[in-house]
């Protein structure tokens, strides 16, 4: 692409020389990889952005009718809010020169991007592949807290969960901070994308309080079933899709061969994921639960994230399957024991098997696939405390930066509808519309 | 004009790089690194496989719309789990029958891609990985054919071996270098190897199940069990043709200088494109009305059916290819519906007829310029191609229905292949999976 455009800007000029000049400009084999690359990097950030419609349809399907249109909302505006700060903001917090290996402090609105040099250019397909990560992460966080937080709160929330938690995060792993320094790995963004996700979920979820009618008076909990399970099938797989794009994409290189190992490795934790969870859903409750074995798949993506280039298949497959069961034992204790209502799981797929995924790199990883040896592996317990470290102060700055931001919103705008708004649905009353019109629905429950 | 200099520019080096191959072998090394590297080759075998992994998503839309409400999660779980079956039942053994070293019948060599050969010059992963989405496309179509009576179980236990057992022979006879490719056999993409498969596994499930309850009455009349969603059968439709430019274009496993490829693409196209209008046309002229299922089947026979000859022929010979296609579907639905053997979603005349149609296609319209071993029937071949793909059809076809046969026929003796009468009219969803796919809305489940 960059070639194209370099060979379009000096067409003019090409025009009054001899033919014989074209040769200056013929493609050559580092100008070829240059082009793969770009070309690889974009599509790869196509697939990624493709996960917006992902959590969407996930997020939709698993709550209720009557609250599908706020979801659908919160959804595209997280994207949109979050490209424009992450253009601002973020990607100098998380790839500008380092202050004190803690955040970046150049390159804010894409400073760096300049269309006259290779180098300019291809920031400019960086900040795109970059971008949609970082709404990546911000979008999970709209499935725990769905069905009863204000529009407005949650627009507010999006603005610095994108242009401030994450990236300082994405500085300290990616961007050169004191996590890169120390040798953590997280290859595709485990803890970076996920886990921050994850936690930033758990901290809005508590603040919130449970959906009226979630916990009844005794401690018990309701299942309050989703509405639309071939939506979130179709968003699962949507999100599979998209992954392939996250895990073989981070290599941001067309001409790297791993990314063939990258997909496998994906493909399988996945695989093993849904497996683990159906098994484990199948023998805790009696019945093959839909909602759970798709919560499965995700979870071995999530795991996977991390080690995807730094592991062998067969680790991979243990790594997706502990996952997998983790997040159902994750779920239930996260519903049942602590009383936190999570309507699709987010904490539990994104925030925990996040964390497992990063600690798993310590155990699994190989250096015959790039990198250093893991714990199983004969490299002994420094890769692993690393991990260990990373994701234990990770979880420490975006659980209390989310919690102090959504205290704040709370005190300023208030973060949760009224009792009545929150019976009628969301769609009447925040967004003045209906998501199914026509259909007789059962919306107070 | 910026794209047609380029394009005299890299004709121009290609030329020279092409007379350049002749003249030594240090320029032929460069030759080969710049054309074809294995970094291009592999992102593009990646991205195709990425987009034939989607095909799971259309399967599973497509079916869940032209099925029931009360089943709709049940065949959405099939689809999903088998598609994880298939991973795993590939990565330990398939590939190794399917591409290892042994004989032509059946390869016994790289168990769970341990100390596994490949030919090609793109990673062992990359080819694992595009062949793993093609036998998970192969293992779902069987979710169509028996959906709304399977126990969940058996389908689990049924998924594992199609793809660990069944679908590896037939590739290694047909791509993995077996006899069928000794004897000049050619499926490009495989509208035998996996449509016929598929097909075949669906059509021996169904008759073995038997119909739906209310399919059909006493008489022998069949009743239309009307599909839920045409909103998310079309999603499904459009999904699998966009899957299946990974699937088709993506099987040259190479991008050389990018003809064979837009070549595929062009033939996928118009052969889905003339397959969808024939069969709205037949459809309509038999029923009276323009029928958005049988369309859609349509689409999907065209697709099925140009899947083996895409590379072979031209793209007029693909719109022919497509249009019987489209004929055959709609037949081949209303033939069945007379022989009482209920196929919900049409996975019978979709995939097993038309992957036959396809396979014999390369026979009657292909090309040996464009790289068969013979020409075929139209162009002057006589009949020696078109003789080696009805066998290969036959042979295909005949394997997996004697394979299929006692498969079932074991899970059904050892667990039972289908659930009680209750449950079926309660729906798999809530008595197999304990959940509804619709809660809060208003069904009506018995029919």
């Amino acid at each position: 692409m960059k070639l194209f455009k370099k060979i379009l800007k000096i067409f003019p000029v090409m025009m009054l020389c001899l033919p014989a000049v074209l040769w200056a400009d013929e493609p050559t084999a580092s100008s070829n990889a240059v082009a793969i690359n770009t070309m690889w990097t974009l599509l790869a950030a196509f697939l990624v952005f493709f996960m917006q419609a992902g959590f969407a349809m996930v997020e939709t399907g698993f709550t209720r009718a009557k609250n599908a249109c706020n979801i659908m909302m919160k959804n595209l505006m997280d994207f949109s809010v979050g490209s424009i700060a992450y253009w601002a903001i973020g990607f100098g917090i998380m790839f500008g020169a380092s202050a004190f290996g803690l955040f970046g402090k150049t390159g804010f609105f894409l400073s760096t991007g300049d269309p006259s040099t290779q180098e300019g250019l291809w920031q400019f397909t960086f900040w795109m592949f970059q971008t949609v990560f970082a709404a990546t992460a911000a979008t999970i966080v709209s499935g725990a807290m769905a069905e009863r937080t204000k529009f407005k709160s949650y627009l507010a929330y999006s603005v610095f969960i994108t242009a401030l938690i994450y990236p300082v995060v994405g500085h300290w792993i990616w961007g050169g901070g004191w996590l890169s320094s120390k040798g953590m790995i997280d290859f595709a963004g485990s803890t970076v994308v996920h886990s921050v996700g994850g936690w930033a979920a758990l901290a809005g979820a508590i603040l919130l309080g449970p959906r009226l009618g979630k916990y009844n008076r005794d401690g018990s909990s309701n299942a309050i079933p989703g509405h639309n399970i071939p939506l979130a099938a179709l968003g699962v797989f949507i999100l599979w899709f998209g992954w392939f794009g996250f895990n073989a994409g981070s290599t941001t290189a067309g001409t790297d061969l791993s990314i063939a190992v990258i997909a496998v490795t994906t493909n399988l934790a996945a695989a093993a994921g849904s497996i683990a969870a159906m098994v484990t859903v199948w023998i805790k409750y009696g019945k093959p639960d839909i909602s759970m074995s798709l919560n499965g798949a995700l979870a071995g993506l999530v795991a996977i994230t991390a080690g995807c280039a730094n592991v062998s298949p067969f680790s991979a497959i243990i790594i997706g399957a502990i996952g997998g069961s983790l997040v159902v034992f994750s779920v239930d204790f996260i519903d049942k024991k602590l009383h936190i209502d999570d309507p699709v799981g987010a904490v539990s797929v994104h925030g925990v098997c996040g964390a497992w995924g990063t600690l798993a790199v310590g155990l699994f990883a190989e250096s015959a696939y790039g990198g250093t040896n893991g714990f199983l592996h004969g490299g002994g317990t420094s890769l692993f405390m690393t991990q260990l470290t990373g994701v234990l102060s990770v979880f420490a700055w975006v659980f209390g930066s989310a919690f102090l931001l959504f205290l704040i919103i709370r005190k300023v705008m208030g973060l949760r509808v009224t009792e009545q708004e929150q019976l009628k649905g969301l769609d009447i009353d925040e967004h003045g519309m209906e998501a199914y019109s026509g259909f007789q629905i059962f919306t107070t429950e | 004009m910026k794209t047609k200099m380029l394009k005299k520019v890299t004709m121009l080096f290609a030329g020279i790089l092409f007379i350049a191959g002749f003249s030594g072998d240090v320029m032929a090394d460069d030759a080969v690194k710049y054309a074809s590297n294995a970094g291009v080759d592999t992102l593009w075998v990646m991205i195709a496989a990425f987009m034939v992994f989607l095909m799971q998503a259309g399967f599973g839309m497509l079916e869940a719309g032209l099925l029931r409400t009360k089943n709709v999660c049940n065949v959405l779980m099939n689809n999903f789990l088998d598609f994880c079956m298939a991973s795993m039942g590939f990565f330990i053994f398939g590939y190794a029958i399917m591409f290892g070293s042994g004989n032509g019948f059946m390869g016994w060599t790289g168990w769970a891609l341990t100390g596994a050969s490949h030919t090609g010059h793109i990673p062992l992963e990359a080819e694992w990985f595009f062949h793993a989405v093609f036998c998970g496309a192969a293992a779902t179509i069987v979710a169509g054919g028996i959906a709304g009576r399977m126990k969940f179980k058996a389908y689990l236990i049924y998924s594992f071996l199609i793809s660990a057992a069944i679908y590896p022979f037939v590739g290694h006879w047909i791509w993995g270098g077996g006899w069928l490719a000794n004897l000049g056999f050619s499926d490009f993409a495989g509208s035998a190897v996996v449509h016929s498969v598929g097909g075949t596994a669906a059509l021996v499930g169904t008759m073995i199940l038997g119909p739906r309850i209310g399919k059909f009455n006493k008489d022998g009349s069949a009743n239309a069990i009307e599909g839920h969603s045409m909103a998310l059968a079309s999603l499904g439709a459009l999904i699998l043709w966009f899957a299946w430019f990974g699937f088709n274009p993506g099987s040259t496993l190479s991008v050389g200088d990018g003809s064979l490829i837009a070549k595929v693409a062009i033939n996928t196209n118009l052969s889905a494109v003339s397959g969808a209008l024939v069969a709205m046309f037949y459809a309509w002229k038999r029923c009276g009305k323009p029928d958005l299922t049988m369309t859609m089947n349509g689409a999907l026979a065209g697709l099925v059916a140009i899947t083996a000859p895409c590379a072979y022929v031209l793209p007029v010979e693909a719109l022919a290819i497509g249009a019987i296609g489209g004929i055959l579907v709609v037949a081949a639905t209303f033939f069945l519906d007379k022989i009482q053997i209920d196929d919900p979603v049409g996975a019978v005349p979709v995939h097993l007829v038309n992957g036959v149609w396809g396979t014999l296609a390369v026979g009657i319209f292909g090309h040996k310029a464009l790289g068969l071993a013979n020409n075929g029937l139209l162009q002057g071949g006589g009949f020696s191609q078109l003789g080696v793909q009805a066998l290969g059809a036959v042979a295909v076809v005949s394997f997996v229905a004697v394979g299929m046969t006692i498969i079932f026929q074991v899970i059904n003796k050892v667990i039972g292949l289908r659930v009680s009468r209750e449950e079926e009219l309660k729906g798999l969803d809530i008595s197999e999976h304990g959940m509804e796919a619709y809660a809060g809305f208003q069904v009506f489940t018995t029919q």
